[in-house]
């Protein structure tokens, strides 16, 4: 089997599993069993992640680029690769699976344009044009797509915060950046329902109600009942988490292309399309992160601009391809 | 100072201070945000920095107007067809600039000023207020241990505990609005004493910088001329442009050559603060004779289609008066042949001509390219912004990646053999949490003897699947 063989027997497994993963998600939200099920989804994401880790490898060793993202066909399984890999991160980190609901399909769609929308002579690797012939050029796409990539999860999982609370009312969220979220809530009474786990009690287990209140039950001086986070606290602070992430890694994104933009052409920045909706993304998700510091705007508000980040980093992405002009419009087929 | 004009200077310092709190304030900022980007997007969908007439053309103010109220007179009034110079938007960059400014001032600075502060608890009633809070029979050593483990600095008065980490945290963010108005300062620095141009220059000849297309009000132009020694392309095999080079030479008015260097795209040359950058190219003229006539040089111009999916520059030569014979000639580049096409038989007659190999097409009718002479698009550009900048972008980076880090504060005390402790955390609340449970389940086992360890595990706090 030659390296082009590789390439495509790992491009069609990456969609064959990720369109598990998606299908073993959706069945598990839809009926919250069978346990194996989301495990399963679980896996598919990371295996998902191996097999497009090594059609970047097949592809970087075959075509002897600095780095294997010159075409859309390479920077379109990069950024599949990046959702793969934060998704299994925010999943380790969150303990939670329902993230996989949202950021499951798009990973799904990403392999499926890559290896069936898009035409054959687009798929394969080409020369560089002297333009990208730069060391810059790894510096700035694969942070900028790796930002794109966090991002995204980040939003989705903003997004699955909006949906677990879409029936809720009064929210009131611990992951607010001044302090008031470091107070105690008076009212215990949560804004997700569903029906308490109770684990069996001994001495001191931690007993994880759903609620988000979690009590520590010991033989020695009745502990106060330690308030943690419920399902909304852990979504909202795993998006808030990427966003603070993705955030620093799309601003370095941005300013090695602005650097390297200045050193090639003599231009930090020149209002070009995509340049300026990357400054948008950036600006949207800037006033995501400040929207989280200001008092009263805990929960939905800054959700919903999160929400708008996803739909911007799209436009960025692929959307501004579409008027195919200005600096960045090679290596494309639009 | 009379009582009335204490009265004026008190008004004036309670508008002062009430403004000050709007511009450095949270609502302001997120709404600027979002409004300048809204007013990026229609640089990005109106064409730019077009002449009058486009605008004219595709924008009527009668029949089919566009949305109902685009015309090109609106367009034309509100600068929209150049949207990133207009004065309104600069007039909201340098808002943005002052609020951050503002900002770091009333905001950022205080709170880091309170939150480097240590501060000491004994009332359990304070602590309460902490939603995460929690009381373990242990020791004050025992509590100061862990958080020690867990990467918390302690400082201790009696038998209360502060400790904190992350408090770089706390100062990112002070440094990413420092650097973000040094960027705006750069640029504006930039607009205001430097220029950028663009110039075509055939192989061998000089330019200068006699005609700037828009310099800043304080530009100083400078006075040398760049010499273009030589232009050149290369071409991969399958005839795909590898790369441009052009040979450049700086010459004084002394006509003395000052420095030299071959530029091609990502590598420029620098001298006196101007980077002359290799920015496009083009097709300036072919060396052509018929028969023994001497070279005549033809000059090319870019022509409108596209032939072989390359660009393409030709030149047409009439060869009668009434516009009936003439001679087209084509090329897609500095290599390869020239395409000469005559019209005014029956048929369109091609002729591919290679330089230095003439072309007979009778027996008395010889054509012959000697060569092809390129021009090199030179982008030269003077920016004393740039340093401001890049200091700026630097800072950027540092700041924004401190900015991730979350601070993280803890309280404690003991009491008859109790430690009351709380804390809180300005980011990371999920990991903060974790933290903090395993504080207290690992003071619990101490107390209790390792065989409860397992069940106490923080792990056990959320069991997957929760939903």
């Amino acid at each position: 089997m030659n390296l082009v063989d590789i390439q495509n027997v790992l491009d069609n497994a990456s969609f064959a599993t990720l369109g598990v993963a998606t299908l073993s998600y959706w069945v598990y939200a839809a009926f919250k069993k069978p346990k194996w099920i989301s495990d399963l989804a679980s896996i598919g994401m990371s295996i998902a992640a191996l097999t497009t880790t090594g059609l970047l490898v097949a592809r970087w060793i075959e075509s002897g680029h600095p780095f294997p993202v010159s075409n859309l066909y390479e920077s379109l399984f990069f950024l599949c690769w990046c959702i793969c890999a934060v998704h299994v991160g925010a999943e380790w980190f969150s303990r939670e699976r329902l993230i996989g609901v949202f950021t499951a399909p798009v990973a799904t769609l990403l392999a499926a344009f890559a290896s069936l929308v898009l035409p054959a002579n687009m798929q394969t690797s080409a020369p560089l044009v002297p333009a990208l012939q730069s060391n810059w050029l790894m510096m700035h796409v694969s942070v900028m797509i790796l930002s794109y990539g966090t991002l995204l999860v980040g939003s989705l999982a903003s997004i699955a915060y909006l949906w677990v609370t879409r029936k809720a009312k009064n929210l009131e969220l611990r992951g607010s950046s001044i302090g008031t979220g470091g107070y105690r809530r008076v009212d215990k009474a949560e804004t997700v329902q569903s029906e308490p786990k109770t684990s069996p009690q001994t001495s001191y287990a931690f007993q994880n109600a759903e609620g988000g209140t979690l009590t520590m039950e010991t033989e020695a001086p009745v502990a106060t009942a330690l308030q943690t986070s419920s399902l909304a606290d852990i979504l909202d602070n795993t998006s808030y988490r990427l966003i603070g992430l993705g955030f620093p890694l799309l601003t370095i994104g941005i300013i090695a292309g602005a650097v390297w933009a200045n050193e090639a052409w003599g231009s930090y920045w020149s209002w070009d399309p995509k340049e300026t909706w990357s400054l948008i993304t950036w600006l949207v998700f800037a006033a995501y992160l400040h929207s989280r510091l200001t008092i009263g705007w805990q929960g939905r508000k800054p959700a919903l601009l999160a929400s708008l980040g996803f739909v911007v980093v799209w436009i960025t992405y692929l959307g501004v391809n579409l008027l195919g002009t200005g600096l960045h419009s090679y290596g494309w087929f639009f | 100072m009379t009582s009335n004009s204490f009265k004026k200077n008190l008004f004036w310092l309670g508008v002062q201070r009430e403004l000050l709190s709007i511009l450095g304030s949270l609502p302001l900022a997120i709404t600027l945000f979002l409004v300048i980007a809204l007013c990026s997007t229609v640089g990005t969908v109106l064409p730019q920095q077009e002449g009058p007439q486009y605008y004219q053309q595709n924008y009527p103010d009668q029949g089919k107007v566009l949305f109902g109220f685009l015309t090109w007179k609106v367009i034309l009034a509100l600068g929209l067809n150049d949207v990133y110079r207009a004065w309104w938007f600069l007039a909201l960059l340098i808002l943005f600039g002052t609020s951050l400014a503002t900002c770091s001032f009333l905001r950022q600075i205080p709170m880091l000023k309170s939150a480097r502060k240590w501060r000491f608890y004994d009332n359990p009633k304070r602590l309460k207020k902490f939603a995460l809070f929690t009381e373990v029979p242990a020791t004050l050593e025992q509590l100061i241990q862990e958080f020690q483990q867990k990467g918390f600095q302690i400082h201790t008065e009696g038998q209360k505990i502060y400790g904190h980490k992350g408090l770089l945290g706390r100062v990112g963010p002070i440094i990413v609005h420092v650097s973000i108005i040094l960027i705006l300062l750069g640029g504006m620095l930039g607009a205001l004493t430097g220029f950028k141009t663009q110039s075509m220059t055939p192989d061998g000849e000089q330019f200068d910088f006699h005609q700037l297309t828009s310099p800043g009000p304080w530009t100083v132009a400078p006075k040398w001329q760049v010499k273009v020694n030589r232009f050149w392309i290369d071409y991969r095999p399958d005839g795909s442009i590898k790369q441009f080079y052009s040979d450049l030479s700086i010459i004084d008015t002394d006509g003395k050559e000052k420095a030299r260097k071959t530029i091609s795209v990502n590598d420029p040359m620098n001298y006196d603060g101007v980077s002359l950058y290799q920015a496009s190219w083009g097709v300036d003229s072919i060396l052509f004779r018929v028969n023994d006539t001497p070279w005549v040089k033809i000059p090319m111009r870019p022509l409108e289609q596209v032939i072989n999916g390359k660009e393409t520059w030709g030149a047409i030569i009439p060869l009668d008066n009434n516009d009936q014979a003439k001679m087209v000639l084509a090329t897609n580049g500095l290599q390869g042949t020239v395409q000469a096409i005559l019209f005014g038989a029956k048929q369109p007659i091609p002729i591919s001509l290679k330089p230095g190999v003439p072309a007979e097409l009778t027996p008395s009718l010889r054509l012959e390219v000697k060569g092809v002479t390129g021009a090199t698009g030179i982008q030269s550009k003077k920016d004393p912004g740039t340093v401001l900048v890049y200091t700026g972008f630097g800072l950027l980076m540092i700041g924004v990646m401190m900015s991730y880090l979350s601070h993280s504060q803890v309280w404690g005390f003991a009491k008859d053999g109790v430690v009351y402790f709380a804390g809180r955390t300005n980011r990371a609340q999920i990991t903060f949490e974790r933290e903090f449970m395993s504080v207290a389940s690992n003071l619990q086992n101490r107390q209790s003897g390792p065989s409860d360890v397992i069940r106490a595990e923080p792990s056990a706090l959320s069991k997957e699947p929760r939903r």
